[in-house]
């Protein structure tokens, strides 16, 4: 007769403990080996890491998103801008609209991927001293291709911060008020990581949401803001390349 | 069988199969978390909480792969039934590692807004009209509240509470969860995947689970013609002694046909416990045993022994040249019938 | 919209809550034989009865009238 195990008596597993045992065997290997092939191959989340907690002083400038333009130093003769967000998914519009073009301290979490320098957590307070406007220059109409992220995840606060597995976080980050960042395939004039805005240089609508995390084309106007590009454009015109 | 709540009690078996779980969740996600990030090419390793995303919520899929095969390997080869006899603590396990999946999907991506968390999570993603960068979520949600459903209702209570049949008709709701999650990983991890392994292996373990669940659905042959009422079931000599050979009927339940100790009886090849394949059992200790849970039936009247009072309906069968005859029509559970006498 | 979903989902689950105390201090001994005198395992059937509560009153109801 067949062996035939019967729940209510363990012994009746005997004939084909075996054969269960291969089976065994063979299951955990295979999730030994699975968890070392799938762990091992996992995305390159690039290098955008934590950059220390800082305390910085500079010009503030709300739109179309906050950012800190620090004086000029020898190796950025324009200014330095630091893109800036609140603690979470949040911006600091508010702080920021009510310090726009004065001097301010910002005090947060620094984060830095490539040349892009945000600081998420911002607190800002008005320092006395002079605020000149930072250097605008038009770079005239591009054509780019690339990934609308929002700036603080891709910066590395989350390590990986872009793709189409991230949108959702990203959709809650710059509706929330976090800086949306257009990451290009190729860089512009030096570099892959340009803040965007609408064609008219304010905040973008709600229709940015059908068009983060995955590759877009679109057309658009970029001008250099001290150290930063911002690029202005129409993101409801946006298609996948 | 049926001292209620706890007809499938603890004992040796399912002490060392849920170690066995254990084992294997415990290994892969220790492999995942803490061996592979040292072997990987990447600038950064993943962030604590991408990374367990990763780990658990591939974990909670090759758990669900293998619990789907277990059901129609056990059909094929006997000697696979250990593995079916405890699947509800395989899929309660299974639950508790994509809970722990969305959980930290949920605290990363869908906490710390301005929103409410729960808001966020459906109001996050509503590119409902593409492919690539579709709310992928909804199917996780759905794939969940399915694995969450059929854990909460996985207790014996239910099952009696529920009716056998109300309650096997949810559990296949598994299926609509697997092909939920399929999505779910197809919609979103697969779409940026820069390796194509994943999906290699995703896309296998589909075809694994559909390529057995055809072979076993090949065993149940079509059912025949009946003259003047009664059914064909085939030569008696070809039924193994102690075992069954199971007839389809049309549109009702198939009848499990047992030979043992030179006497044929027939019952319903559905068990009155969870509707297991009694007929894929064997007759142990006199009694006919479901291959599931061992709950026990007597051949000639289809009763659970004392004190249990479970109940199988039983059928007519008469010889004609060697040939076993059925009458499809079943007699009420637990009705008498002389077991037909052959050798 | 998003809100409204979640709204309806809290409701739904308290009064699943509410059923389900109902139901194991009360109802459970009146309609399952087998229940009375065993407390251990109905905490586990919590769950469940949230998620399911329509359907358990229906079916308290139905098993009511038939004793
Ligand atoms: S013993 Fe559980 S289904 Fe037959």
């Amino acid at each position: 007769m067949t062996p035939f195990f019967v729940g209510w008596n363990p012994r009746s597993i005997l004939p084909m403990s075996g054969f269960l045992g291969a089976i065994c065997g063979l299951i955990l290997v295979l999730f030994g080996g699975l968890a070392l092939a799938l762990g091992t191959t996992v995305n390159d989340p690039g290098g955008g890491n934590y950059a220390g907690d800082r305390d910085i002083v500079g010009t503030v400038v709300a739109e179309p998103y906050p950012f800190l333009v620090l004086d000029p130093d020898a190796a950025h003769p324009n200014g330095h801008a630091i893109l800036l967000s609140g603690g979470g998914k949040r911006g600091v519009q508010e702080q920021a609209a009510a310090l726009n073009g004065r001097r301010a301290r910002a005090t947060g979490a620094a984060f830095k991927r490539g040349n892009i320098d945000t600081m998420v957590g911002v607190g800002l307070e008005a320092v006395e001293g002079p605020a000149p406007a930072p250097a605008a220059t038009p770079l005239g109409t591009w054509r780019l291709t690339g990934e609308i992220c929002d700036g603080k995840c891709v910066s590395g606060v989350m390590r990986p911060g872009a793709g189409l597995a991230h949108k959702a976080c990203a959709n809650i980050c710059i509706a929330g008020g976090v800086p949306p960042v257009f990451v290009a395939t190729a860089p512009v004039e030096g570099s892959a990581f340009l803040l965007m805005a609408d064609r008219n240089g304010h905040a973008l609508p709600d229709t940015f949401r059908d068009h983060t995390g995955g590759l877009r084309r679109m057309d658009g106007v970029v001008d250099r803001v001290a150290d930063m590009l911002i690029f202005r454009t129409d993101v409801a015109m946006a298609v996948a390349p | 069988m049926s001292a209620r709540y706890v007809p499938v009690s603890w004992n040796t078996s399912k002490l060392v199969y849920d170690a066995l779980l254990l084992a294997a969740i415990g290994l892969y996600i220790g492999v995942y978390l803490w061996v592979a990030p040292s072997f990987q090419h990447a600038t950064l390793p993943l962030d604590e909480y991408s990374a367990r995303m990763a780990a658990f919520g591939t974990c909670a899929f090759f758990l669900l792969t293998l619990i789907l095969c277990i059901g129609p390997a056990a059909r094929l080869d006997r000697r696979f039934l250990p593995l079916l006899y405890n699947r509800r603590h395989f899929g309660v396990l299974t639950c508790a590692v994509a809970l722990t999946h969305a959980n930290a999907a949920f605290e990363w991506y869908f906490s710390y807004s301005p929103l409410d968390p729960y808001v966020a999570l459906l109001a996050g993603n509503t590119s409902f009209r593409q492919l690539s960068g579709f709310p992928f979520e909804a199917f996780g949600i759905f794939g969940l509240g399915i694995l969450l459903l059929l854990a909460a209702t996985s207790h014996d209570f239910w099952l009696a509470f529920l009716t056998p049949r109300l309650w096997k008709a949810l559990h296949m709701g598994l299926y609509a969860g697997y092909t939920a999650v399929v999505l779910h990983v197809a919609l979103g991890a697969l779409q940026t995947a820069h390796n194509p392994l994943l999906a290699v292996v995703m896309t296998l373990s589909v075809v694994l689970v559909a390529s057995l669940h055809v072979a076993a659905s090949r065993k149940s042959a079509l059912p025949a013609e009946p003259e003047d009422g009664w059914i064909p079931a085939g030569p008696w000599d070809s039924i193994p002694d102690g075992r069954a050979i199971v007839v389809p009927i049309a549109d009702a339940e198939p009848v499990a046909i047992f030979r043992y100790e030179g006497r044929l009886s027939a019952v319903t090849h559905v068990c009155a416990h969870q509707n297991g394949p009694l007929g894929e059992g064997s007759v142990v200790l006199g009694c006919i045993t479901c291959p599931w849970h061992g709950f026990q039936y007597r051949l000639e009247d289809g009763c659970a022994p004392p004190p249990y009072t479970e109940k199988l309906a039983t059928y007519r069968l008469k010889l004609a040249d060697g040939m076993v005859l059925l009458d499809p029509r079943p007699n009420p559970p637990g009705t008498y019938v002389e077991p037909l006498r052959v050798a | 919209m998003a809100a409204t979903i979640v709204h309806a989902a809290m409701f739904y689950g308290a009064v699943g809550m509410g059923v389900a105390v109902l139901f194991l201090l009360w109802g459970i001994d009146r309609i399952d034989p087998t229940a009375p005198g065993a407390y251990a395992f109905r905490p586990l059937l919590i769950p469940g009865l949230v998620l399911l509560w329509p359907f358990v009153l229906l079916r308290w109801a139905v098993l009511e009238f038939r004793h």
